[in-house]
């Protein structure tokens, strides 16, 4: 039965220990082997330095370059990665048909881009949509993204952002005059988890790593679902506080139909921190950020982004936004 | 993308260092799980009234459902059922300020349990009634013989069985991320997440766990050989 | 804590449940090709060559050492990735239930091929030589004798590897699987998790009777495989579905 352990019935531990990390390694060789040789002896970070420095020097060539190589060619299907149930932000209806603010944004840059032609692909992990995007699975991922310098290094984060998403802090009613991080750190709060990796979490890790006198408590998680659990924690008592997007809490605590409105009696919110939401792109693909950026500029300008965030979110972000950046 | 083998070089060594933690999470799990796996299966093997049918329902349930599931239920639904219990015991200990690693505990036992139990009362079945009415005959009593005669060779048998328990429940703890206990898996999220190196940090964590487990089992095939003295002659060919 | 509304047990239960149909197909795929790369497996742990012993035996550790997470994070993403130029590319395009085969099929590789040594041991070797001496060609002798009595041996340890793989696809939600419980998932996210509870209800409702309705079926499927003297015997050896529950 499978249950018995004969695997390997006469050798010993170091040399099983020994073949695993070898096998391994030879594994990862192949990998590298495989790739160009370029590439395996420049270091990372100086090849990401100098692909940003060229972005911004030549952003302008290469997007008219680009237009004319492909009049000649084909659409190139690019492989656009999210979750299939972050309404209003991107989501799949009944209909099995892809919707949201997000969504909407790149179907209408999608429209002024003949060169690209956009295909929605549903993955529900944050860390594995990223990864996918790094192995060159997908060139675009949607989560809302925030700037993080790890995200400007190891991505493509397009100049102009793709949308608005003022942040503040949920308390429980008592706590209502806490409303920045600072004053949450003073009060010795306790935030709910957070997901590794995510924009929410960053804000609480700058906050750190500014302020070495004084730490923000929070412990790291995992599930999809931790940041709507946040919103019960908190009014549940099991965590005293945390960071969480003006247009989500809107929409979940303060509307009267809202999902979590049955604690809108408990919860303060106070929308405190400005900050601005991007698509995030594969490395190599400056043409395709490049292309997507001017669009998003052009859309801003004609306020249509605006238009779509009043119809997803109820209100606009970007006023929000821009007030609170003052 | 190339693989950032510096990336790995600094994680692996920061990820080994919450090994401990797994370590804790399947020892501990191991501790609480093993006598109640053995108890419920003497229940089942000696079909206890009334507490072999509810033992038999709990193992169905938790046999019949994914551990993901079992721990969304248990880190989301225990805390505020224990808030409430000891709310009308009048009790002022705050449950939500207790470690998660409580839940991740718990939440791995369940399975944990079962699995031994099951093991445990298929071990039982190898021992001869004999080996007990002999044991009575020559005087001991009849938990002397349970715990002298019966218990050992039953364990011995179960022994393969139980190593395999311990590498599934060690396999098990890169879930308890979920319920917010950073372990090996969480700790390469954590780092993998910072600098968004997810497969990288994932590698890491493929190598550590063979490694462990690889050492788990050399550890279980010397204890097997150890207790191998117990085995009963008659069935030493009993394969579990 | 939320509050448990019928209405929406209900509704995960019955929205949930055809995605059944995702379940199944990846179970059967998995089960046929991990099967294969069993009898493979075991074919080279026997073999005479030391080298295919040992590969055969590195790749059971390796892969019985792996938490099936990181399996599919492995194979979902580095496959691709470790197969590089047009080969990689086109295993990019390929569906989510693909790779999620792929890597069901790679863990059952590695429990089949015990499980495939464990039923011809089990089978005695008095068996085989009788089906010789009676004049049967050694391929007549594993059809018609050891083939029957191999199937009756492993039905048990089938039984417990569907039902542990219906349970472990609920992992391949995080690279996007529709099962049963990404089916659920994907819903009770569209609804912020607002009725989380229920829908964690309604997932037991359907992972628990489906997993019982399994056991019985292949508890009886063994029981029609069993010859009929032999079920009189006492049941000396043959230890319950319990034990193989702890391996895929």
């Amino acid at each position: 039965m499978i249950c018995e352990k004969k695997i390997m019935k006469n050798s010993l531990l170091i040399k099983k220990t020994l073949g695993v990390v070898v096998g391994t390694v030879l594994a990862l060789g192949l990998t590298a082997c495989g790739k160009d040789a370029t590439a395996t002896t420049a270091p990372a970070t100086s090849a990401d330095n100098s692909a940003t420095e060229s972005t911004d020097a030549t952003s302008a060539d290469t997007a008219v370059e680009s237009e004319a190589t492909d009049e000649s060619s084909e659409a190139r299907t690019i492989k656009i990665v999210g979750k299939s149930s972050e309404y209003p932000l991107e989501f799949i209806d009944d209909n099995g048909q892809w919707d949201g603010y997000e969504i909407e944004v790149l179907r209408l840059i999608d429209e002024a881009l003949p060169q690209y032609d956009f295909e929605y692909v549903e993955g529900n992990d944050q860390t594995s949509n990223y990864t996918g995007v790094s192995t060159g699975k997908y060139q675009l991922v949607l989560s809302n993204a925030f700037y993080t310098d790890e995200r400007a290094q190891n991505y493509n984060l397009p100049a102009n952002q793709s949308g608005a998403s003022p942040l503040g802090l949920i308390q429980r009613t008592e706590n209502a005059d806490i409303t920045s991080l600072d004053q949450a750190a003073d009060a010795g709060q306790i935030f709910t988890p957070s997901l590794a990796g995510d924009g929410l979490t960053y804000q609480l890790e700058e906050y750190n790593r500014q302020h070495t006198d004084k730490q923000l408590q929070f412990e790291y998680s995992d599930p999809n679902s931790l940041w709507t659990d946040a919103i019960a924690f908190v009014a549940e008592g099991r965590y005293d506080t945390a960071i969480f997007p003006a247009t989500y809490y809107e929409q979940l605590v303060t509307a009267e139909d809202g999902s979590y409105h049955q604690y809108a009696d408990k919860l303060s919110f106070k929308a405190t921190i400005p900050c601005p939401t991007y698509f995030v792109i594969a490395k190599e693909e400056t043409e395709l950020s490049d292309a997507v950026s001017e669009q998003l500029g052009i859309l801003k300008d004609s306020g249509k982004l605006e238009e779509i965030a009043i119809k997803w979110y109820g209100f606009n972000p970007f006023d929000l936004d821009d007030e609170l950046a003052k | 993308m190339k693989i950032d083998y510096e990336f790995i070089k600094e994680a692996l060594p920061d990820i080994a260092g919450y090994i401990p933690v797994t370590l804790n999470l399947v020892l501990v799990s191991l501790l609480i799980s093993f006598p109640l796996g053995v108890l419920f299966a003497w229940i089942n093997y000696k079909k206890v009234r009334v507490l072999s049918p509810v033992v038999k329902a709990y193992m169905s349930l938790i046999r019949g459902t994914p551990v993901v599931l079992q721990i969304y239920i248990i880190y989301n639904i225990t805390p505020y059922i224990l808030a409430s219990i000891l709310e009308k015991m009048g009790s002022d200990v705050n449950v939500y300020r207790l470690n998660t690693i409580w839940y991740a505990y718990f939440a791995l036992s369940l399975s944990t349990t079962v699995t031994i139990a099951e093991a445990m009362r298929a071990g039982l079945e190898t021992v001869n009634n004999g080996q007990f009415e002999a044991g009575l005959s020559i005087g001991l009593s009849a938990p002397q013989t349970l715990w002298h005669i019966v218990f050992p060779q039953a364990l011995t048998a179960a022994m393969p069985v139980l190593g395999n328990v311990a590498v599934e429940l060690t396999k098990a703890t890169s879930l308890a991320f979920i319920m917010a206990v950073t372990e090996i898996t969480g700790r390469a999220k954590v780092l993998g997440g910072g600098v968004l190196r997810y497969f990288e940090a994932y590698i890491c964590v493929f190598i550590l766990y063979i490694v462990i487990i690889a050492i788990m089992e050399q550890l279980f095939k010397l204890v097997e050989k150890r207790i191998s003295i117990y085995r009963v002659g008659r069935h030493g060919s009993v394969r579990i | 804590m939320q509050k448990i509304s019928i209405k929406k047990i209900i509704y995960y239960f019955t929205k949930s449940v055809p995605a059944l149909g995702v379940t199944f197909a990846y179970v059967i795929i998995s089960m046929i090709f991990g099967t294969l790369i069993g009898a493979l497996i075991y074919r080279m742990k026997t073999s005479k060559y030391r080298i295919f012993r040992i590969i055969a035996s590195l790749y059971v550790t390796i892969v019985r050492c792996t938490p099936s997470l990181v399996m599919l994070f492995l194979v979902f993403y580095g496959l691709p990735l470790l197969a590089g130029g047009e080969l990689g590319e086109w295993l990019e395009e390929l569906p989510i239930l693909t790779f999620v085969c792929i890597t069901f099929s790679v863990f059952i590789g590695a429990s089949s091929s015990e499980l495939i040594r464990a039923a011809l041991e089990a089978v005695a070797k008095g068996q085989k030589e009788a089906g010789l001496s009676v004049g049967m060609s050694s391929l007549q002798t594993f059809v018609h004798v050891l083939l029957p009595q191999m199937l009756r041996n492993a039905t048990p340890n089938i039984g417990n590897t569907v039902i542990l793989l219906i349970k472990e696809g609920a992992l391949a939600y995080t690279i996007g699987l529709r099962d049963v419980l990404g089916q659920a998932y994907y819903l009770s996210g569209r609804e912020m998790n607002a009725y989380a509870v229920s829908m964690y209800i309604a997932l037991t409702l359907i992972y628990w009777p489906l997993t019982i309705i399994l056991e019985r079926l292949f508890a009886s499927l063994e029981h029609a495989l069993t010859p009929w003297e032999r079920k009189n015997r006492h049941k000396d050896i043959s230890v319950g579905p319990a034990v193989g529950e702890c391996n895929i």
